[in-house]
């Protein structure tokens, strides 16, 4: 280890992108990693994956989410493997390419960081007016050669719907092996009246870190349904910026996070409206149990002009141990007059009273607590659009929550 | 041998003593009511024997066939047969009434070493059972309690009752919030229950309820004492004078 972990990477990488020469990881002194402690990064001296590494994964790990007739594409440390992708084949109207990365968007450390470290970058197009049926898996595998492996990478995915276009995208994380720190970005661009289902599922082992960005713009008339299942078991932060760049776009950002042990969860939100009569929708909930924290920092921007906008935001946490802890930071900032905002934030313990009734009906005591928790996450599950990914969602976040508390 | 026996039995809640040495015996297929008027201690009673937190036992005893009953847990009670069909059932968002339904019910079947019940069979069974409470199978899909007016909540309980089949029921004042119509509904849905070994303790401020269905005693709590046990015309008798003089009697 030389003299700091980011300058260590960089030198690793061969690339110090708009890093400064002695720039180290933000602390919680910068206002945006105030909930956030990267500290933990320093247990594991990384090693950054590189391209002319070679990994052995030859199938899907059992650890990764399954999705009846996905068309599936898998990234092991940040490359697309070939042989374990269905590139054969694509439906028509729908084209994918593995090249060199281009630059993220904005200057934050987050962007910064996926920049430098970022090798290749999965472009995913859909052709105006197509639709494309089959979900699209992205699997984002860690490897490591052993158990103590430390991986470092970082994946780009860009994801295009030309005008009139539809489709249905997940994202997921898992660890085959080893340890991972991943950064991986995502930039996706609506097009106009298109509609996108975008999904992301973070389950990572204990130990892993990921510090994950997303750039969402939507174009006029364009509908977007996502939603982030964050439920691995060690730090686990997502930005995500979304701009209603054209009038009258819908989108619907909505996740259930889940922390046990000393997991972080961290939810960064930005939404940025940027014209009229858009709508977007925020509805997160979150459960953290044993030491485990969770974030949500959500800001919602309506520019000067953007008239007739309807931004909501609902953040709703549930502590289930003393050591538990949330931070929570809503913000509105309005720039226009004829706009609709509003947020809520609430954080709570288990209904004693539900508990009790569970309990009178001969349900025993850890079964009712997981019933109940179950059920204040699965309200914000019931915010996916598509069925099937709702239900792919509900039996994932089902099991982990009976792997932890039945 | 007596189902629930309750001896010289006190409890406070919230450091509050509200219950001052209860006596009370019920025998196998005996249908009880306890009437008493406001703050009696009516509603105590049902949550000490039900075993709710908060609800602290500070002398004398419970003994539900043989067994001592304050020593076990709310979810042991259920599963040994105590059911309480509460005055408020509690809301359970994102929680779907069968769910609920086959959960409690497999925890007992669990509880007491039966093969959890086949997933199909248990449909058929409910359906049968809330067909004949009225309760249409939309109600049975959506989350327990949520958006149910009170009389279908007390169908609800009554529906949870039938489907668990306790030997002691405790009826929370199930007529509060009832229309007549449903008042008769909930009523059939119990005394169809009514067997030799099944045993309900009818809690209620009103005789109503007992013109449907017929106690074979009748006491009356104040001041979390009982101060009178009468036969079936003693409710008649209340409806007539009031909890008045019993209210002097206990002071």
């Amino acid at each position: 280890m030389s003299d700091n972990l980011l300058q260590d990477l960089l030198r690793q990488r061969g690339h110090s992108g708009r890093f400064e020469p002695q720039e180290a990881l933000p602390t919680r002194k910068a206002e945006a990693w105030k909930y956030t402690d990267l500290k933990r990064l320093e247990k594991f001296g990384w090693s950054v994956w590189l391209a002319e590494d070679s990994h052995g994964v030859s199938t899907l790990p059992d650890a990764a989410l399954k999705i009846e007739g996905a068309i599936n594409i898998v990234l092991v440390n940040g490359f697309l493997d070939r042989d374990l992708s269905a590139l054969d084949h694509l439906p028509l109207g729908l084209s994918l390419e593995a090249g060199p990365a281009s630059e993220a968007y904005g200057d934050g450390f987050t962007e910064r960081l996926s920049d430098a470290l970022t090798q290749e970058e999965l472009t995913l197009r859909v052709d105006a007016g197509k639709t494309i049926e089959a979900p699209i898996h992205i699997h984002h595998i860690t490897w490591g050669a052993d158990a103590d492996a430390a991986i470092t990478h970082a994946a780009r995915v860009t994801i295009t719907l030309e005008q009139g276009a539809e489709a249905t995208v997940v994202e997921s994380h898992v660890t085959a092996s080893g340890h991972g720190f991943s950064v991986p970005s995502l930039g996706v661009s609506l097009g106009e009246n298109s509609r996108l289902g975008l999904y992301s599922a973070l389950m990572e082992r204990a130990g892993s870190s990921q510090i994950g960005l997303a750039d969402i713009g939507v174009a006029k008339g364009a509908v977007l349904d996502s939603f982030i299942l964050s439920i691995g078991k060690g730090l686990a932060r997502r930005e995500v910026r979304l701009t209603m760049a054209g009038e009258r776009g819908e989108a619907s950002l909505s996740g259930a996070y889940f922390g046990t042990g000393d997991a972080l969860i961290d939810t960064t939100t930005f939404v940025t409206h940027a014209a009229e009569n858009a709508t977007s929708r925020q509805f997160f909930r979150g459960v953290l149990d044993d030491r485990s924290r969770g974030v949500f920092q959500g800001k919602v921007l309506v520019r000067e002009g953007a008239q007739g906008t309807d931004g909501q935001q609902q953040h709703k946490a549930m502590l289930l141990s003393r050591e538990a802890e949330v931070d929570a930071k809503p913000e509105l900032e309005i720039y226009a007059d004829d706009v609709q905002c509003a947020h809520g934030a609430t954080v709570g313990a288990l209904d004693e009273d539900q508990l009790f009734y569970l309990r009178a009906r001969g349900i025993p005591e850890p079964q009712a607590r997981a019933l109940l928790t179950q059920s204040f996450l699965i309200e914000a599950v019931e915010h996916i659009a598509r069925p099937a990914i709702r239900d792919v969602f509900r039996d994932a976040l089902a099991y982990r929550l009976e792997g932890d508390l039945v | 041998m007596a189902l629930l026996k309750i001896e010289n039995l006190s409890a406070t809640v919230g450091g509050k003593e509200i219950l001052k040495g209860i006596d009370l015996e019920i025998q196998p297929g005996e249908v009880h009511a306890i009437m008493g008027p406001n703050g009696s201690g009516k509603s105590t009673l049902s949550y000490v024997l039900a075993g709710r937190p908060g609800y602290e036992v500070t002398g004398g005893s419970v003994t539900y066939d043989g067994k001592n009953l304050l020593d076990m847990a709310p979810e042991e009670r259920a599963c040994e047969g105590v059911f309480l069909a509460f005055q408020y059932p509690v809301e359970l968002p994102g929680v779907a009434n069968t769910t609920f339904l086959k959960h409690a019910l497999n925890a007992r079947r669990k509880f007491l070493g039966e093969a959890e019940l086949d997933a199909l069979e248990f449909v058929k069974a409910l359906r049968k059972k809330a067909k004949e409470l009225n309760i249409p199978d939309e109600m049975l899909k959506r989350p327990v309690n949520v958006g149910f007016s009170g009389g279908e909540k007390k169908r609800n309980e009554t529906l949870q009752m039938a489907i668990l089949e306790p030997r002691l029921a405790i009826l929370d004042e199930t007529d509060s919030g009832l229309d007549i119509d449903a008042l008769k509904l909930v009523s059939e849905g119990v005394n169809a229950l009514r067997s030799a070994d099944r045993s309900f303790l009818v809690i209620t401020h009103y005789q109503r309820l007992l013109d449907y269905i017929v106690p074979d005693k009748v006491h009356v709590l104040s001041a979390g004492r009982i101060v009178k046990t009468g036969g079936k015309e003693l409710a008649l008798e209340l409806e007539k004078t009031g909890y008045a003089g019993y209210e002097d009697e206990a002071a």
